[in-house]
């Protein structure tokens, strides 16, 4: 729900909001996955590349955080969202640039670690939502997503 | 949800070159915008960049630098993987995020948002070469949206 000059606007109501990586095998996944997998009805979408670790990204490169989080509490906030879905994957080029100095092996460690750093900060500036963290991989031409503990 | 969710089979029937689309987050128009890409548009494969507003966060060089530093660094990114063939650039009525940032009326922001699809078509022209820029703008018409072509 949007309060717009006090009153609420029911037009832009999202039961939740994703966050994905820009990936282009996986766009047509993620939105199955979205619709169908999580049922979600109404849902704000932010992709970037990586998804959610430019939110963790606030002391080596700050500016993508300062973008990601405005974004994120932006669309929280606006939509009224109580459940925020975050999803990685496999295979994510995004992680192997040379940037962050990580090596294949690492890959994945690292995005549960930062999936799980994301949920703790959403839970901390936003109290009272509801996070779910994702993991996808392609096998062929489908896709399977499996649940971050 | 089971554990595991699998999606279903993807086609190769559609579009085989490499697309990039930068569309907005809001909700309202989420399932439009995945059906104009796949029908509309015919794209089984594109990456994408969603975010508030749109492409507008690429042309915010002097007003709020941070956005465009990191748009055009994932643009940049996303190029270095696979050069985009095709670039679709998708506004719409009634955005949210214009009307937070921006402010104006009706008319002003459809202008505003017209004037920001243009200068990130040049902006896209200037970092890859024969690129295909296409514009659109999305109403909601009741339960469905309108799509129309700007060039």
């Amino acid at each position: 729900m949007v309060y717009q000059e006090g009153k609420l606007d029911p037009r832009v109501h999202a039961d939740t909001v994703a966050v994905l990586c820009s990936e282009a095998h996986y766009q047509r996944h993620f939105q199955e996955f979205l619709r169908r997998g999580l049922r979600t009805e109404h849902c704000a979408l932010m992709a970037v590349p990586g998804g959610a670790h430019c939110l963790t990204l606030a002391d080596s490169f700050p500016r993508f955080a300062w973008a990601g989080w405005r974004w994120l509490e932006f669309l929280i906030d606006q939509t009224g969202a109580e459940r925020v879905v975050l999803v990685a994957h496999e295979d994510c080029r995004w992680y192997l640039d040379r940037r962050f100095g990580l090596t294949s092996k690492q890959v994945r460690d690292r995005q549960s670690a930062d999936l799980q750093r994301v949920r703790a900060s959403i839970k901390e500036r936003i109290p009272g939502k509801r996070v779910e963290l994702y993991f996808g991989r392609l096998e062929g031409d489908r896709a399977t997503f499996e649940v971050v503990a | 949800m089971a554990e595991v969710f699998r999606s279903e089979r993807v086609g190769g029937e559609g579009e085989a070159g490499t697309a990039l689309v930068v569309q907005c987050s809001d909700p309202r128009y989420q399932p439009h915008f995945h059906d104009f890409l796949r029908r509309g548009l015919k794209l089984e494969r594109y990456a994408l960049l969603a975010v508030p507003g749109g492409a507008q966060f690429l042309t915010l060089v002097d007003f709020l630098p941070k956005f465009s530093w990191a748009g055009w660094r994932w643009v940049k990114f996303i190029g270095d993987i696979a050069p985009p063939s095709r670039v679709i650039l998708i506004a719409h009525e009634d955005c949210l995020w214009y009307k937070h940032v921006r402010r104006g009326k009706p008319g002003e922001l459809r202008a505003k948002q017209l004037d920001d699809l243009r200068r990130v078509e040049a902006g896209v022209r200037e970092r890859f070469r024969d690129v295909a820029v296409e514009l659109y703008f999305a109403r909601l018409d009741g339960s469905s949206a309108a799509f129309e072509s700007l060039g």
